[in-house]
This record gives structure tokens, C-alpha cells and sequence, in this order.
């Protein structure tokens, strides 16, 4: 095994994989590691996970009713609707919440010993995704109750899932890495965070917003991904085009947010 | 086998002035040198010398500026004891993961997870969050998992600061194992007797150049005694500067080694002598040459005068003389000797010239069992270190007092 430190020549990209392959082991003991850690001493442990969106749905869904559902997605109780909005929403929230300290509030480690960096957001987003596989259980349990059968293309809710977290792994690494530089990030963010969610069709159909503005949701990654759940589910109406555009425009953020990583990487320990 | 081959490295940071103003600031300046398979290299350096700068480039936390360094083999980086612990982990968890962290895979991790337990003692605790674990057994255990690191390069830094007398010498025996075995070691500490003893080569740092590199006692002695110090050997030229009066006056102090060679670092197992020539001015004085070795504390460990050649108590013609002493072997602790030169006569006590600090040099200690030490590798607090004639007999008769049952 050799390595070779170039000043001028940052680590090939291919080794820079086969790196994070060897470390795999590693980022499995950290997400063990933090769930332990969140969970140790609490009585309901993993429990806690579910109450994440459900407890908001079921308050907002009391609390709404069904004021804020477009007719045609009427046949859905609002709670249950709302559900299947913030199980993804919440999803992405907390994985960047947690990930976008993940250099900051190890930067004892980081400073210490080398390991490919992104194992550390990469940890935070898949100890969030283990609680919120549950969150979708749950999505699931409720739906088949109030009569929604299960169909062949259920199948795409672990694709919908796994894009989701691929995409809240791509923008957390970014930002995590902005946090090192400017530590505003970690205070801004949960603002930004609440308006990117009234921005999202969580609360509410897209077919509320007149039909002239409503390619606007196209600009957001999360639709794809919200509207995707409630369209496997539930069959609520498929606009393929704001489907395809909004992947896009997730494809283009986690571009950046890895670019942003790429770029930032090997002065992380530097600026910690 | 070259281990570690580094080119021209060189690491500049960028520092904001308190006007909002850039300045860079070049903590390594083209700094080359290898590490060979079972070699332990110490780096020397003063604070800001660019040493843990060095250690955080080849444990890759840091990018260089400018350079290169090839490491052949697995890199094995300790700049902390205990990195990733967490509190409310048990030690065995911990253990898991902070092996994790250094690098060790599952199947390794496993495979010395008895022995690690074993190292660290604390096998009644495994179960226990670390949190309650007393500062010695965390201590342990972290270090435990850091021993049992198998790479072919370790790279350590301050580790050694930490932990008791017997923690450190665990630390010692097993940093001397790694290099007899074939690895490379690199070690920076801020104890440079603990560099003498376990290096094999040093190199010295300074504000980011590389001053020296070469055997350890050389460097050592560089470092220690530095350029401003008049090492193994002072002379004085002219009569206005020798330290002297009317009657005597001193030209030269030199430490010889028995082939005749100027030496400013001597080990503890050589003998060697210090030669001092002077001037005598005036006839029908008495005169006694004498010699004062003090350590780095500033106590004087010998004091030694001419008793026993033909001129003693003697007067002696003018002109010049040269007067040498034999510092036996095994005499002397390992540090920072100064050397006194001095001439006095009697009735009455006069002192015609005493040159405080006239010359400095460094005793340095091995541990291969042959002085006094032994094969112990920590401090000693003994001003010398004769080594003497240790007798044991074992009497088979004689009633024991008490006896475990």
C-alpha cells in the first residue's frame, strides 16, 4: 500500500472511493454509535423516532381538517395526507439538521486522525434514516387501515426513500462544510429550513396554487420526492412534468453540495 | 526498505491580522528527509518549530502547500490518547470504535480484543459506560487500543505527556518493540531525553527549516546546546578577551573523546577528557588547575583539581601548558553538562581566571542494558550515574518470616 501527499495534487477521485469503501466498517460503528448514544437511558427509545411526524400530523390534521387539501385528494383524511408529506419532509430536515454540525462538533477527531470526511454527515444522515424507516412503516400501517390497498408499485417508496436520503446526504455535505467556514450556516438553517418547507407541497396539494404559477414547485428538489410518496400511495394526481423538473433541480443541489465538499475537504481540519 | 520519503514539503497557512489584513505564515519550508524500516525518528524542535505540522501532514489531517510525501504502507496516526471515546459508550463499545476510527477493521479489532483487555486491565469494567471509569483505567484502555495498532508506520505526538511513571515506561517499551520489529516510528516529543532514548535518528525543526538531521546525540546536541553555546570546544585569541591576570591565563577549553576527536556529546558508557590549556605569566606562583562539571540545573556534579602530576604543589616557569583530565565511564547522568575551567594558587586563596560555561556538552543514555540504567527507560533523579558492583546471593536456609499461602 502505498500513499502519496501531493501538495499540488489533491487525491484522485477513484481513490478517493476506494476509500470510502474501506472505511464502510467505520461509518456502520458511528451510526450504531449515535443511535445508542440518542437512544441510552430513554424508556421508549426508537419509539421516540415515530413522533417525529406523526405527532405534527395529527395536530395539524385536527387542527385543519381538510381546509388545505385540493377537492380531487379529498378521498384522503387530511392527517393521514399530511403524514405522507412530512414523513420525507421530516426526513430531509433532521438528516441536515444533525449532518450539517457533523465537522464542527467533531472537530476533535477531525483534527486528530484521518478518515475519508464525509463519513461523518454520511453517519448523521443514515442514523436519521434507520428512525425514519420506521416513520414510513407507520406511512404504510395507516394507509392500508383506512383501506388503500398495497399495490405492485409500492415498490418505488424505498427508490422514493433512498433518493431522499441520498439527496439530504449530497446538500448536508455541502453544509456541513460551509458550517466549518462560517457558523452562521448552523444558525440559519433551521429558518431556512422552515420556509423551504411551506415551500414544499407538505402542508398542502399543489393543485391549491392557480395552475400558472404552479410550475414555480418545479424549482424545488423536495416535490419530486413529497408528491412522489402521495402519488404511489394514494394516486393523487402524477404532473410528470413537475416531476421531471424538480429531480432535476435536485440533481443540480446535491451536484453542488458535493461540489462545495469536494472543494472544502482538505481545508476542514484546518479551519476546525 | 524506505518507509517514508518527503520532498520539499512545505505548508503555509494564511493568518487574519487583527486590521482584517491576509498574512501568510510558513509553518514548514521545503523540509525533506526519509524514514527507513525500523528506524525511530525523533523530531526536535522548540514551540512553532513546525513539528506537529510535519506529524499532521504525514497523518494526512493537514494538506501540504507544496511537496511531497510517499508513505509505503499502513499509517498508524496517535496524536491523541482516546480519539473517539464517548462517555456514555461502554468500554467495550469504545473500544469498537475508536479502533474504528484509527483505522482497524472489524476482523483486526476482534482478533487482539482479549490482548487489548489484557493491556489495559480494566476487564471488570467492560460493560461500564466510560464516563464513570476513574482517569487512570480510561487512560489505559485508550492507550491499550492504540498499542495494538499494527501498522508499518506509527506516527506519534505527545502522547507520552500523559498518564503515571508505569503508564509511560508501557508506552516506551512498546514504541522501542515497533522499531526493533521493522516498522517506522515518527516521534515528536517535548521531552528530548525521551527522543535520545528511543531514537535512532533525529531531525531538528526550526521556525519551519530543517536545521539538521543525523544520528541522535548530534542532534541532540545541536538542539540543546544551540549555535550560541560554545560546544565541546572555546578558545580565546586575543589577551584582552582570556578570562586570566598577570599570573596565569586560559587559551583553550576542549572535550576530547579517546581518539582525539572534539566532541560536544558524549554517551554515558565513554570516557572521555577535558583538556585545558593556559598561559603561565608569572614564575613562583603555586597554581592549581581545577574543573567543574554542572548539570542543567546548575549543580555542580564534580569538581576536580591537579593533585597528582610532578608539578603539583610546585612552582612552575612561565610559558604555556596544557592540563588534561579523564572523565571516567559511567559517571555522569545523561543532560546538559557546563564546564568550569579554572586556576587558583594558595596563601592566600587567589583566583587568577575562572571561566563559568566555558564549554557545554551532552551525556546521552541508550537503553541496550549496558550502563547503569539498565534496560529502564524513564526519569531518573540521580545527579550521577556510576555504574557499581551489584552482588546477589540466594540462601536456601535461612527461615522466611512470612508466606503466602
Amino acid at each position: 500500500m502505498e500513499i502519496v501527499i501531493d501538495g499540488t495534487r489533491p487525491l484522485p477521485l477513484k481513490s478517493q472511493l476506494a476509500e470510502y469503501w474501506e472505511y464502510r466498517g467505520l461509518l456502520r460503528h458511528l451510526v450504531v454509535k449515535e443511535l445508542k448514544v440518542r437512544y441510552r437511558h430513554t424508556a421508549l427509545g426508537l419509539v421516540w423516532s415515530l413522533a417525529q411526524p406523526l405527532l405534527p400530523a395529527l395536530i395539524l390534521g385536527s387542527v385543519f381538517s381538510r381546509a388545505l387539501t385540493h377537492p380531487e385528494a379529498a378521498r384522503v383524511p387530511y392527517a393521514l395526507f399530511l403524514l405522507a408529506g412530512l414523513v420525507p419532509w421530516s426526513f430531509l430536515a433532521g438528516a441536515v439538521s444533525l449532518a450539517s454540525g457533523a465537522f464542527v462538533s467533531n472537530g476533535y477527531i477531525l483534527t486528530k486522525v484521518y478518515f475519508p470526511r464525509a463519513i461523518l454527515p454520511a453517519a448523521s444522515v443514515l442514523t436519521i434514516a434507520v428512525e425514519f424507516a420506521g416513520g414510513c412503516l407507520l406511512l404504510c400501517g395507516w394507509a392500508i387501515f383506512a383501506g388503500w390497498h398495497v399495490h405492485l408499485s409500492w415498490v418505488w417508496l424505498p427508490v422514493l426513500f433512498a433518493s431522499n436520503a441520498l439527496f439530504a446526504f449530497s446538500i448536508a455535505i455541502g453544509i456541513a462544510s460551509l458550517n466549518v467556514l462560517y457558523r452562521d450556516v448552523r444558525h440559519a438553517l433551521p429558518f431556512l429550513l422552515q420556509v423551504w418547507m411551506f415551500a414544499t407541497p407538505v402542508l398542502y396539494s399543489p393543485l391549491l396554487v392557480p395552475a400558472r404559477w404552479r410550475w414555480l414547485f418545479g424549482l424545488n428538489p423536495m416535490t419530486a420526492i413529497v408528491l412522489g410518496f402521495r402519488h404511489v400511495l394514494f394516486g393523487t394526481p402524477f404532473d410528470l412534468r413537475l416531476e421531471a423538473t424538480s429531480a432535476c433541480a435536485a440533481t443540480l443541489a446535491a451536484i453542488a453540495g458535493i461540489a462545495v465538499y469536494l472543494r472544502l475537504q482538505d481545508a476542514l481540519a484546518e479551519r476546525l | 526498505m524506505t518507509l517514508i520519503s518527503v520532498t520539499g514539503l512545505t505548508k503555509r497557512f494564511e493568518l487574519v491580522t487583527r486590521g482584517g489584513a491576509k498574512r501568510t505564515f510558513l509553518a514548514l519550508d521545503n523540509i525533506s528527509f526519509e524514514l527507513a524500516a525500523g528506524e525511530v525518528l525523533g523530531i526536535l524542535g522548540g514551540n512553532g518549530a513546525g513539528k506537529s505540522t510535519l506529524l499532521k501532514i504525514l497523518a494526512r489531517v493537514i494538506r501540504p502547500t507544496s511537496g511531497r510525501a510517499t508513505l509505503r504502507g499502513r499509517v498508524g496516526s496517535l496524536l491523541e490518547v482516546g480519539i473517539g471515546f464517548h462517555p456514555d459508550l461502554t468500554g467495550r463499545e469504545n473500544v469498537f470504535l475508536s479502533a474504528a476510527i484509527l483505522g482497524l477493521k472489524d476482523r483486526e479489532i476482534r482478533a487482539c480484543f482479549d490482548e487489548i483487555v489484557d493491556f489495559s486491565g480494566v476487564e471488570a469494567f467492560l460493560e461500564t459506560p466510560v464516563r464513570v471509569y476513574s482517569s487512570g483505567m480510561y487512560m489505559r484502555l485508550a492507550f491499550a487500543v492504540a498499542a495494538h495498532l499494527q501498522p508499518e508506520i506509527l506516527l506519534i505526538d505527545e502522547v507520552l505527556a500523559v498518564g503515571d511513571a508505569n503508564f509511560q515506561k508501557k508506552c516506551l517499551a512498546r514504541l522501542r518493540k515497533l522499531g526493533s520489529d521493522g516498522q517506522g516510528v515518527v516521534f515528536v516529543s517535548h521531552n528530548p531525553s525521551a527522543v535520545a532514548r528511543l531514537c535512532s535518528r533525529a531531525i531538528l525543526l526550526d521556525h519551519g527549516k530543517l536545521i539538521c538531521q543525523g544520528p541522535v546525540p548530534d542532534v541532540m546536541a545541536t538542539y540543546l546546546l544551540g549555535d550560541s553555546t560554545h560546544p565541546g570546544e572555546r578558545s580565546w585569541d586575543s589577551a584582552s578577551d582570556a578570562p586570566g591576570d598577570a599570573v596565569a591565563r586560559l587559551l583553550r577549553v576542549r572535550l576530547r573523546d579517546e581518539f582525539g576527536q572534539t566532541r560536544c556529546s558524549i554517551a554515558v558508557g565513554e570516557s572521555f577528557d577535558v583538556d585545558m590549556e593556559f598561559e603561565v605569566l608569572a614564575e613562583d606562583v603555586i597554581l592549581f588547575p581545577s574543573v567543574t562539571i554542572s548539570n542543567e540545573w546548575g549543580t555542580a556534579v564534580l569538581w576536580s583539581t591537579d593533585s597528582g602530576t610532578a608539578s603539583h604543589g610546585r612552582p612552575r616557569r612561565a610559558g604555556f601548558y596544557r592540563a588534561s583530565v579523564r572523565i571516567p565511564r559511567d559517571l555522569l547522568a545523561e543532560g546538559t553538562m557546563t564546564v568550569t575551567a579554572a586556576m587558583t594558587s594558595l596563601a592566600p586563596r587567589q583566583e587568577h581566571f575562572c571561566a563559568p560555561d566555558a564549554v557545554r556538552f551532552l551525556v546521552t543514555d541508550g537503553v541496550d542494558g549496558s550502563t547503569a540504567r539498565g534496560v529502564y527507560t524513564g526519569y531518573i533523579n540521580a545527579v550521577v550515574r556510576p555504574k557499581l558492583d551489584w552482588r546477589l546471593k540466594y540462601d536456601p536456609v535461612a527461615p522466611i518470616s512470612s508466606r503466602t499461602s
